[in-house]
């Protein structure tokens, strides 16, 4: 009897699913991805780059800005928003830190890819100079893996962007551009995901959650260097019992991780957020736009009480900072947290929409964190489960929410949203999330320059054509 | 004679729910906190166990002969907030004021979001 047969008495059997990875990243071209998927990938690109600009204008950005420069320099990729270009790794954590610093990112399935795999990509690309064809290719790559890994994990104990998958795609991504070969792209995922990074809960109220995609992508990019000179890596680290998944994960369902590989494209389920703040609490969020446009900012001092009625998750992320000793506001304004612990938080993010009529970056400046209508709003928010939002999300991924508001008079005024705006089942033109996400960033001819070229990434022959529309000319 | 400590009364009220509304909030997700016996802590009051099913709520006093799955300890004005449903399990852990051992995270936080759901669930 050899190994396989006892591996297969056993049920320990176990497809090749780091060089299957490793093959369809070797292979892909723009040619063999059908027209929906490179239209929404480019999307995806467009949608993300947004994200970052609107990122770089957040404090936290300044300091990756100048705490990257010890990764060196050269002139290589782009930072975007920013005038000056740095090594790709760094320049990979760069944008994907600013590209979820007011968590303003994406999901695929249920893996927020777009901030590991666009950063990714563009930097490699640009170190490569390779064409806008390949740059998309390579980041649809990412989504079909990070999709069928999160998928894998799902029953482990993370969830949503905090699920430790991304060191599996982000080499995959990278090497893809670099023109590594099978085994060299295995070799890249062995070395990006050897020291498995999981993330500790607790950082998610501080500048710190910045690096669940940020350490992956630099990483990526080094590990897919390193098997370019000959690392020598495992050639099953994603599926073996002592390898990433099982590492990261009390249970992987490996049934999940080839499935359709090359012919489901997982990159079609992208939901992409109109809004910064955790995906949960989007709904909300539109609501409470809404009741801001049907009563005006100066109403909200006639509000007495909040009810936002959601599934179970939408409480479970927005109270989980409220137990701090002091509060959590007390810890920002002393800088001891960030305002990351908000992005969560859908009572703040509703109170912040409806005294504000929108939510961007700036709501997530102390300015508007301390302003007191706000503050006295955040302190009045209630929360209860709506029993059909509930099911909803767990059968179909329905982000649903209902805000009431409860006036002095006692009167109650309310909206509802089903489903999230970006969701795939209710899309919106991602051009608005970059333009908005560009607006003080980049001057606006260069910023629908800049979305243009985007737009049409597959006529690209250098990505550093697009870089150079990313880096602002003077205004 | 009537349990009136904060994790008497607290569970007794969590079971009752959970035994008319839990069915709910159920998914394939949340299930591995089922089946499951939680021990909880109070400081000042005699530790109590909970288990729950598809269907049914199970309360009791802890056996301290056998062990449970995971055990979720903290102060008398953490349960309070605990049981009201304005805070979850998991806001105190991240307040830092329990214990989150990595081999029972996640059966905590399922645990967590279905006491909480449960809790400001509308009778």
């Amino acid at each position: 009897m050899g190994a396989s047969d006892i591996q297969q008495a056993q049920g320990l059997a176990r497809e090749p699913v780091t060089m299957e990875y490793a093959r369809f990243a070797a292979g892909l071209g723009y040619d063999a991805l059908p027209e929906a998927v490179a239209a929404v990938a480019k999307d995806q690109i467009l949608a993300t780059i947004g994200s970052c600009l609107a990122g770089s204008r957040m404090p936290g950005a300044e300091s990756l800005r100048r705490g990257s420069r010890i990764l060196g320099s050269g002139e290589a990729a782009t930072l975007f928003g920013l005038p000056e270009k740095v090594p790709a790794p760094a320049a990979a954590l760069y944008n994907a830190g600013t590209g979820q610093i007011i968590e303003w990112d994406d999901w695929v399935l249920i893996s927020h890819t777009g901030a590991c795999v666009v950063p990714t990509a563009f930097a490699t690309g640009e170190a490569c100079r390779s064409s806008g064809r390949d740059v998309v290719t390579a980041v649809v790559i990412g989504n079909e893996v990070a999709g069928r890994t999160s998928r894998a994990i799902q029953r482990g104990a993370y969830l949503g962007n905090g699920m430790p998958n991304h060191q599996a795609e982000a080499s995959l991504v990278a090497g893809h551009l670099m023109r590594l070969d099978p085994i060299a792209l295995a070799r890249s995922v062995s070395h990006s995901a050897y020291l498995a990074m999981e993330n500790c809960f607790l950082g998610w109220a501080s500048d710190s959650k910045v690096l669940v995609n940020g350490l992956p992508a630099m990483w990526g990019i080094v590990s897919a260097n390193l098997a370019k000179e000959g690392l020598i890596g495992n050639l099953d680290m994603i599926e073996h019992p002592a390898g990433y998944l099982a590492t990261v994960s009390e249970e992987v369902d490996h049934s999940e991780l080839l499935k359709g590989l090359g012919q489901d494209w997982y990159t079609l389920t992208l939901n992409t957020k109109r809004y910064p703040s955790c995906a949960y609490n989007l709904a909300a969020i539109e609501s409470a736009i809404t009741l801001n446009e049907r009563l005006g900012s100066e109403a909200t001092r006639r509000i007495r009480k909040i009810v936002i009625q959601c599934p179970g998750v939408t409480i479970y992320v927005s109270g989980r900072y409220h137990g701090f000793e002091p509060d959590i506001r007390e810890l920002i304004r002393d800088d001891k947290l960030s305002h990351m612990g908000l992005c969560f938080d859908a009572g703040y993010a509703v109170a912040a929409a409806l005294v504000d009529g929108k939510l961007t970056y700036k709501q997530f400046l102390k300015e508007r964190i301390f302003d007191p209508e706000v503050a006295r709003l955040h302190g009045i928010v209630e929360y209860r489960t709506d029993p059909d939002m509930q099911k909803a999300y767990y059968k179909d991924y329905q982000y649903g929410s209902r805000v009431e508001l409860h006036m002095e008079d006692g009167s109650v005024l309310h909206e509802e949203r089903k489903q999230l705006l970006g969701a795939r089942d209710r899309t919106f033109d991602h051009v608005e999330k970059f333009m908005e996400g560009a607006e003080d960033v980049l001057p606006h001819a260069q910023a629908c320059e800049a979305a243009e070229a985007l737009r049409s990434l597959e006529k690209v022959q250098d990505i550093n054509e697009v870089g150079a529309l990313l880096r602002p000319r003077n205004r | 004679m009537q349990d009136d400590t904060i994790l008497g009364t607290g569970l007794r009220t969590l079971a009752q729910r959970w035994e008319r509304n839990g069915y709910q909030l159920m998914s394939r997700r949340l299930e591995g906190a089922l089946g499951r016996e939680f021990r909880f802590e109070c400081a000042g009051e005699p530790a109590m166990s909970l288990m729950l099913t598809a269907k049914t709520a199970a309360i009791g006093p802890a056996d301290p002969a056998q062990p449970a799955y995971a055990t979720i300890a903290m102060g008398p004005g953490d349960w309070k907030q605990v049981f009201s449903g304005k805070w979850s399990v998991m806001t105190v852990i991240l307040g830092g004021r329990s214990n989150f051992p990595k081999h029972e995270r996640r059966y905590i936080m399922q645990l967590s979001m279905l006491m909480q759901a449960l809790l400001l669930l509308e009778a």
